[in-house]
């Protein structure tokens, strides 16, 4: 039924507007955004503070948001032209795990009522019994068992073995991405990693490619293999997660990097130098040129009237007027 | 009691009673003592649920139901008296200590800000709330101020909601800084802000230490902000304090399990080797375990662990734990 194509998901120009405040200006919460993930598992990192429209994108490639211009082609399809009975292969496909397990489930329902549910709606699965048994495949993925989680309702569990739940739940359709809004930045510490785990052997094991949304650089670089690198609705920088990470090309980047706290003491005098940051957000949503122009060690006039187009440079592509010289 | 102490907390007893199936109490802080000293960041370290918000409330004396402290005293040494901050009535802790001297950043502050006034206008009135003065000195003083901080003059006519969140955290600190305290109490001040923005604020802060030279007792979950501005830290686990120590001890030289399995779980740019999470959960603090709290969890647990809890000793110089491998039982 789906033709096999070369690409998992291709992000094309995607411009997405919204009002701040009731009566307020309108502005681009993506703006010509352009996103690509091939058909070989992988784990992709969209990363920027808040406010970058990591979310956003999250939303529009989940069919939540209808982007004014460009087109997101899933496995070659579009995915606001589909047809009834390809919106629910889409579901299928296409999972998503949110930032707090807690909100993501209803605090009256037990937390097994979900399963049961995905497993007739989405994996057509029908009898109790073979329900009974996938469900405890997908939680022996992420190390619960299903008399764990039984009979409780989600206020039993930690935020960490409900995030796991939510995992697992996901996987019940057999999904070939699955896109985590800042799925663990609400877990504890001694949690974080575990379901970070979790992500990397699901990949290898259910050829599941990931979109993994956050701030946290180190924890991205942990578990993936692309990133992309948002500041106000544009992505500045993508490519391999190394080659972003380790050799990085916009000034934005460097400055994030050179931003993060670590556990090296000899990282802290470096960590006082005085930087430079926003002041009023709105005028930088606004901007017609770059949108780090106010912030940007390197500004020039051009770089204030008009937005850089994208550049291949190395492996990564950059959106940045240095590199057009 | 040594002379550069800026605050002697003893053996603090404190929690909440909750009535949910009847009445419970949850024992957030049990037994902790600390010594901070003047001029020093001193980091409270933990995860959520550890007690380290609690604490901080407990020092300022900010004791709203259902928080009680059961036993345990802060000191705070001034210079012709000692004030027990927890005998006072809350009417004299407002007259005497808040905002003079010690100032309270309480966790997402920057939303602190009335939305319908100006940056300006918030300040004088908070001014003029704690300092007695009159209203054009207020203002031509907090321009005068916002302008010594290093924070933009533009942002002093902008409402709160045209700022970031990170520039609102900002003014947030600098408020709490105007009355130039001796202490501040800073909750996860730079939690919710992205890298950047943090690495602002908390700038901000340090920046502002060093010109008073007063105390910042800082609290986050967040092990590297420990280790970017902390002299010393206290790591907490379950209501207690299971370990201090200088920022490089403490980062270097970890002792107690908890803290050494807690660092070897956390990321790091430029390493994909792969890391373990502790096993099983923080215990619930309504019905803690006997014993060493962190015991269920512990690779290194003993029968003693079980049924004991440990004392907090001085394992090294200036280096504190609570764990029997230190304690030669």
């Amino acid at each position: 039924m789906i033709e096999r194509s070369k690409i998992l998901l291709e992000v094309k120009d995607l411009v997405k507007k919204f009002r701040y405040g009731l009566f307020g200006f309108e502005f681009k919460a993506l703006d010509k955004v352009n996103l690509k993930l091939g058909e070989e598992p992988s784990i992709c990192t969209l990363a920027g503070e808040s406010g970058s429209g990591k979310s956003t994108l999250a939303k529009v490639i989940l069919r939540v948001y209808k982007p004014e211009e460009g087109i997101v082609l899933y496995r070659g399809k579009n995915i606001y032209e589909l047809k009834k009975s390809e919106v629910k292969w889409f579901r299928k496909e296409v999972q998503a795990i949110f930032q707090d397990p807690f909100a993501s489930f209803n605090p009256m329902r037990k937390i097994y009522s979900y399963f049961q549910e995905t497993a007739k709606s989405l994996a057509d699965i029908k009898e109790e019994a073979e329900i009974n048994k996938v469900v405890d495949d997908v939680l022996a993925e992420v190390g619960l068992r299903i008399s764990d989680i039984k009979e409780k309702y989600p206020h039993e569990l930690s935020g960490g073995e409900l995030q796991r739940v939510a995992i697992a739940r996901a996987l019940l359709t057999k999904p070939r991405l699955m896109i985590a809004d800042e799925p663990v930045s609400m877990l504890d510490a001694s949690f974080r990693v575990s379901v970070l785990n979790i992500f990397k052997q699901v990949k290898e094991e259910y050829n599941i490619s990931f979109i993994y949304i956050t701030h946290d650089l180190a924890t991205s670089y942990y578990i993936s293999d692309y990133i992309a690198i948002l500041y106000r609705g544009t992505i500045l920088e993508r490519g391999p997660i190394d080659e972003v990470l380790k050799r990085p090309l916009h000034p934005y980047t460097k400055m994030l990097l050179e931003s993060l706290p670590t556990l090296d003491l000899r990282k802290r005098e470096y960590y006082m130098h005085p930087i430079r940051l926003s002041q009023i957000e709105e005028k930088e949503f606004l901007a017609t040129g770059c949108k780090f122009v106010s912030r940007c060690p390197y500004a020039e006039e051009k770089c204030k009237l008009q937005a850089p187009p994208d550049k291949i440079v190395n492996n990564s592509i950059v959106r940045c007027w240095l590199y057009h010289k | 009691m040594s002379q550069d102490a800026a605050l002697i907390i003893n053996n603090i007893f404190g929690g909440y009673f909750v009535k949910y199936n009847g009445s419970k109490y949850v024992d957030a802080v049990n037994d902790v003592s600390l010594l901070i000293r003047r001029n020093e960041i001193f980091g409270i370290a933990g995860e959520s649920g550890c007690g380290k918000s609690t604490l901080l409330k407990i020092i300022y004396g900010y004791l709203r139901p259902p928080l009680i402290v059961k036993q345990g005293s802060v000191i705070l040494p001034l210079k012709d008296e000692k004030v027990s901050i927890l005998s006072l009535s809350e009417e004299e802790r407002r007259r005497k200590v808040w905002w003079k001297v010690i100032s309270w950043i309480p966790q997402n502050s920057m939303n602190v800000l009335n939305p319908t006034m100006r940056i300006k206008d918030n300040f004088v009135e908070i001014m003029r709330a704690h300092m007695n003065i009159a209203k054009k000195e207020a203002m031509e003083m907090a321009i005068d101020y916002l302008h010594k901080t290093g924070l933009p003059k533009d942002v002093i006519n902008a409402f709160p909601h045209q700022l970031s969140g990170g520039m609102r955290q900002r003014l947030v600190i600098a408020l709490a800084l105007i009355t130039k305290p001796q202490i501040i109490l800073a909750d996860e001040p730079s939690t919710a802000l992205d890298v950047v923005m943090q690495r602002g604020v908390l700038q901000l802060l340090a920046n502002s230490q060093r010109t008073l030279r007063n105390t910042i007792v800082m609290v986050t979950h967040d092990l590297a902000i420990h280790a970017m501005l902390c002299d010393r830290v206290a790591i907490m686990y379950a209501g207690k304090i299971v370990e201090i120590a200088t920022s490089k001890e403490l980062f270097e030289d970890p002792l107690h399990p908890y803290t050494q399995m807690l660092l070897a779980s956390l990321p790091r740019l430029g390493d994909k080797e792969l890391r373990q999470g502790i096993r099983g959960s923080p215990p619930d603090l309504s019905a803690p375990p006997k014993g060493c709290r962190f015991h269920p969890r512990c690779t290194y647990m003993k029968e003693i662990c079980k049924s004991e809890p440990p004392l907090l000793v001085e394992a090294d110089k200036e280096h504190f734990v609570s764990c029997y491998l230190y304690s030669g039982v």
